[in-house]
């Protein structure tokens, strides 16, 4: 097997465990920026909770993909770092402030106001990042980056601000959002947060729906290619089959609370559509020109990335899963019965001996 | 020389390469998220030395929860 498809491959396998776990994180950003009703802090607290082990350990995915990028196919990683420097910079800028903030927020203990000051700029960057992100993919897939002797011929706005890529960032918001409210329903046992995010799940879900399709029309006037693309062979056939019975599979889940089965349709639901976007983009990583055949580094260095990142997923895969059998394995972050005021506790605070659940 | 792998190589960014002055981006206004980056970072870090102090540094009794409305 070609070793640039190797590389690509392994390439979109970090793709969609990003989507999958740190989606889900902006998702649970979104969702405290548009907390309410009755039990808004216990939404608030779920969602903090629920992202607590985790929020920092699923952007690794983002860096390999970034690093695996930059060092197997440099004039791609050239191309986008260029023509989209914008949105690029504002995806950093995003996952700096969320992080930060996530962060400050639950060791500032010093008053209420202060906490909600920083919960916003937590939510909303976790809310903005998701966008660029989309807009990123939206952009590569149609053939507006098109750089010549280092120099982006559509500038630095042009080669994004388009419609289809703008439709793209709103899809991704809106299926992080899906997958993260699909998520929170698993991670308390209390019925009325998980109905909550239920309520949620469904009707984000319905909207990602809808922007898809929009999606699709757009891509009949700005991305030919693409839409060509998904229609092209009978195994992108299979996924985008897939796509559809997953999701109603989460769907019919939701909506008969077996929550369980409606995370693990909710996730297969992201993942196949993003292995389909890829199959449609495939062979190209920038289009109209870069493809993985055309901007790989020589064989020899691939080699030696692919050797490398074997080597690292020794290490980094049973590290992953021991992480997530200490927090994950009850799968409740917040449990209906623990006395409230244990969650009302700063990590940093030593009094967690009187709460039965740490 | 040896130790300061950053000013030590310079003028090359990858050393007898490629220049630094070649390898820099070709869009404009660099200057722009240079200095929103530096800014960021420059309150960022006054912020965790602030909370840290807070946290670490402050008498045993000021680390007791302040108010307990406060959530996480």
């Amino acid at each position: 097997m070609n070793v640039s498809v190797v590389l690509a491959a392994i390439m979109l396998i970090s793709l969609v465990i990003y989507s999958l776990l740190g989606g889900a994180d902006y998702g649970a950003g979104f969702w405290d920026l548009v907390c309410s009703g009755p039990r808004k802090q216990g939404q608030r607290d779920l969602i903090a909770k629920a992202i607590q082990p985790v929020w920092e350990t699923n952007h690794i995915w983002l860096i390999l993909l970034v690093v695996l990028m930059f060092s197997g196919f440099a004039p791609a990683f050239s191309a986008i770092s260029v023509a989209l420097a914008a949105p690029v910079f504002l995806i950093l800028l995003g996952i700096v402030l969320r992080g930060s903030s996530y962060v400050f927020r639950a060791y500032f203990t010093g008053g209420v106001r202060t906490q909600l000051y920083w919960g916003k700029i937590f939510s909303i960057s976790s809310s903005l990042t998701p966008l660029f992100l989309g807009i990123v993919i939206g952009a590569i897939s149609i053939d507006n980056v098109r750089m010549n002797d280092g120099i982006s011929e559509n500038g630095f706005l042009r080669a994004w601000f388009h419609p289809f890529p703008l439709v793209v960032g709103v899809l991704s918001l809106s299926l992080f959002a899906y997958l993260s409210a699909s998520y929170l329903t698993v991670e308390t046992d209390d019925p009325a947060l998980q109905n909550d995010f239920r309520n949620r799940a469904l009707f984000s879900g319905f909207v990602s729906m809808l922007v898809a399709f929009a999606t699709y029309v757009l891509a009949g006037n700005f991305a030919l290619e693409i839409r060509n693309g998904l229609s092209r062979a009978p195994y992108v056939w299979l996924v985008e089959a897939g796509a559809a019975i997953a999701a109603l599979v989460a769907f019919q889940a939701l909506w008969s609370r077996s929550y369980s089965r409606a995370r693990i349709a909710a996730a297969a639901q992201v993942g196949l559509i993003v292995i389909g976007w890829s199959l449609a983009q495939y062979p190209y990583l920038v289009r109209p020109k870069l493809t993985i055949f055309n901007s790989a580094s020589p064989p020899n260095i691939l080699v030696d990335i692919e050797i490398a990142v074997a080597l690292g997923a020794v290490i980094l895969i049973p590290s992953l899963v021991l992480l997530l059998l200490i927090f994950k394995r009850d799968g409740k972050s917040i449990s209906a019965s623990v006395d409230k005021r244990c969650l009302k506790l700063s990590p940093a605070e030593n009094s967690y001996d009187a709460c039965p659940n740490f | 020389m040896d130790t300061v792998t950053e000013l030590g190589r310079q003028p090359w960014i990858i050393y007898h390469l490629m220049r630094t002055k070649d390898a820099v981006t070709s869009m404009p206004n660099v200057t722009i998220t240079f200095t929103v980056m530096t800014a960021l970072y420059v309150i960022l870090g006054v912020l965790v030395v602030w909370l840290l102090s807070r946290h670490v540094i402050a008498a045993p009794e000021r680390k007791q929860i302040e108010h307990p409305e406060v959530f996480i």
